[in-house]
């Protein structure tokens, strides 16, 4: 049972599931005119604060989005706060102050002293960037509830530092070749810590499978000066998600090469005629049809499914936005 | 809201959807299933939102991570903060909302066109309560990004520091820049900086004193200071209203050249050519040069360098100079052998 679950999954075509199989499908229920508004009205209130309510826009922006997610008949919803991202946004200033602003000053009073500073904050920049991931990608789980369940990031940001660290140096000395493995890594690690209340998602995606379909996708978008890398990454998205499980359920996820060049190609054509204005529109479409396209199949036992105590800052959301590893949330 | 609704509940403890029945008693909420009370809500604590047309979720202070999916008139009845109202089910509440777009797209505009006018007089204020040490020192930060460029021989820069000097600003640091680009920019704190392209181009001393009038007239009127705190206050704000503070603490290369090519606004350079008349009016040179050295840049367009551009237009720029040239006793602004050390005084090339 497990093993054909799994190979249905990777196929990843719908017409050959079994039908006595149940399936949990998604879907977004926004609309392009609704986000335009909260975007509107986000960037008017930003303005006439001096940015202030940036924090709290964004918060109604995901608060909106969330609840058009309908996973399976239910929406989610998002239960993250203006003022906690506030606050977080103000340590990671501080934070940015801390490693930038003194070493400027220092600079300018002595400088060989203020250039190893600048040089050790740079540095400190590399070392935070997988913690802001993780930390940020633990906010926004945990703000997020379904069925009066919220979701969570277990593990410790350390401990996937370190992973990433490793990976990346190897990465960099294997001058990318390493890449495809580095991200399987990357990817495995969230999954597997990721928590639906007291249960746990698992990946099981291996490394070599991976780094087969990232050196092809490699080697076929040079050949093909790029064009293949819609497939590539359409191939790679199969992939993962057929390697995510949940209970005795496998996730799965139709789409093609030519659906994502098709999404690209529009978006920004649309985008570019209008300058960026219709975004709330290509945003709302792009969101429609990938999550109508993503699957569970199998069973889930949601009465196993137990609530689990809350942990993660707004501050790893304000850090991963400054740094530009957000979700594009 | 008369009898019973039905609802979907979830409680928070398991990932269960369970169908409850909806009651209003006494100003609370509350469900039953499977034949007991599953809860009871009081309102007070219960806030609500539209999940789908005529669909709400109802949650709150009083159910924790629980919550209950139902009809919008459920929250009508018990009064719930982000019930939407009866006009919102029958779709007028689409037409005000697309009023209220309407006027916060006209707000947008109207706040920012507000920023841009009241930038210039507010960096006007501030860069003239920047103390000349600290302009200076900026001034010296930028100029460390380009200063690999320069090219002066020191005899060519004793006669700009001539130069300056007879048109009233001795003392002024004058560098040239090895560049074909014809052009003279100005660092906070008062560096001159001249190009190679735009001394080959001049013919005489005269003309290169007009030019060199015209930048000191942007360092005593503090121009580069002003736009550069404007441009300052413009970035932080765009970077404030993205939420992206990063930007906020580095002066990169990229500020430097900005600030070397520095678009001044039409009443910036008009004032300064008409101070640039008076240096060179009290230094008894002739005007003629500054005219002069316009029309032939301007005949070929190609090399219009941007202190020129086209603010205010040429035509009127040449016609202003020309207005008024009282002095007779003039004589050429530097002698001849310092305008040849100055005209050659780029060493690299």
């Amino acid at each position: 049972m497990e093993a054909s679950m799994t190979d249905q999954g990777y196929a990843g075509a719908g017409p050959q599931a079994p039908v006595s199989l149940p399936e949990i499908r998604m879907a977004y229920r926004g609309e392009g005119g609704d986000l335009f508004f909260i975007v509107l009205k986000n960037v008017f209130l930003t303005l006439i604060t001096l940015g202030i309510y940036s924090a709290w826009g964004k918060t109604a922006r995901r608060a909106y989005m969330w609840k058009q997610v309908d996973i399976g008949g239910e929406r989610l919803e998002y239960t993250g706060t203006g003022k906690e991202l506030f606050f977080g946004y103000l340590k990671v200033a501080l934070g940015y102050l801390v490693l930038f602003g003194i070493p400027a000053v220092v600079t300018k009073i002595a400088k060989p002293v203020g250039t190893v500073l600048q040089v050790l904050g740079f540095l400190g920049l590399m070392i935070i960037l997988p913690y802001a991931v993780y930390w940020s990608r633990r906010y926004l789980l945990s703000r997020t509830r379904w069925r009066g369940i919220r979701f969570g990031l277990a593990g410790d940001a350390g401990q996937f530092a370190k992973l990433w660290i490793g990976n990346w140096f190897l990465t960099i000395i294997t001058l990318g070749i390493y890449g495809p493995v580095f991200a399987n890594k990357i990817y495995g690690a969230i999954i597997n810590n990721t928590r639906y209340g007291d249960a746990s998602f698992s990946y099981d995606g291996r490394d070599g499978d991976a780094f087969k379909i990232g050196i092809k996708g490699f080697l076929l978008s040079v050949v093909t000066l790029g064009i293949y890398s819609f497939w590539y990454r359409a191939e790679m998205q199969r992939f993962r998600l057929s390697h995510i499980r949940f209970d005795r359920a496998v996730g799965t996820i139709d789409i093609t090469g030519g659906l994502i060049f098709k999404l690209t190609m529009v978006n920004l054509l649309l985008n570019g005629l209008t300058l960026g204005l219709a975004f709330p529109w290509t945003a709302t479409y792009t969101l429609k049809t990938v999550l109508e396209r993503v699957r569970f199949l199998g069973a889930i036992d949601f009465a196993r499914v137990g609530q689990r105590a809350v942990v993660g800052d707004a501050a790893g959301d304000g850090l991963a936005g400054a740094l530009g590893v957000e979700l594009g949330l | 809201m008369r009898g019973a609704r039905a609802g979907r509940y979830v409680d928070g403890l398991t990932a269960v959807v369970h169908d409850v029945v909806l009651l209003i008693e006494d100003g609370q909420l509350v469900g039953v299933g499977g034949g007991e009370e599953l809860f009871r809500w009081p309102a007070a604590a219960l806030a609500c939102e539209e999940t789908d047309a005529g669909r709400v979720r109802i949650t709150g202070r009083a159910a924790g991570d629980a919550a209950v999916t139902t009809d919008a008139e459920v929250a009508q009845a018990l009064g719930l903060r982000g019930a939407p109202g009866a006009a919102d089910l029958m779709g007028r509440g689409r037409r005000r909302r697309r009023r209220l777009a309407v006027a916060l797209a006209g707000g947008i505009v109207a706040v920012a066109a507000g920023f841009y006018v009241s930038l210039t007089p507010i960096a006007r204020a501030i860069a003239f309560h920047v103390p000349p040490a600290a302009e200076a020192s900026l001034g010296r930060g930028l100029a460390a990004v380009i200063e690999t460029q320069y090219c002066e021989t020191p005899e060519a820069r004793a006669s700009a520091e001539a130069l300056a000097s007879r048109l009233g600003a001795p003392g002024t640091e004058m560098h040239i820049m090895d560049t074909d680009t014809v052009n003279a920019f100005t660092f906070p704190g008062g560096t001159v900086v001249l190009t190679r392209g735009l001394l080959e181009k001049a013919e005489g001393p005269d003309e290169i004193a007009g030019v060199l009038g015209h930048e000191l007239e942007h360092v005593r009127l503090r121009h580069v200071t002003i736009r550069f705190v404007r441009t300052s206050i413009m970035t932080a704000l765009w970077q404030a209203s993205v939420g992206d503070y990063s930007g906020l603490f580095v002066i990169d290369p990229k500020t430097a050249l900005d600030v070397a090519g520095l678009q001044f606004s039409r009443d910036d350079e008009r004032d300064a050519d008409r101070g640039a008349l008076d240096r060179l009016d009290r230094a008894y040179i002739s005007r003629e040069g500054f005219a002069t050295f316009f029309e032939r840049l301007q005949a070929k367009t190609d090399v219009v360098p941007a202190w020129m551009s086209s603010h205010p237009a040429s035509a009127e720029r040449i016609t202003r100079i020309r207005i008024g040239a009282t002095k007779v006793d003039t004589t050429p602004a530097l002698k001849a052998a310092e305008w040849a050390a100055l005209k050659d005084g780029c060493h690299k090339k």
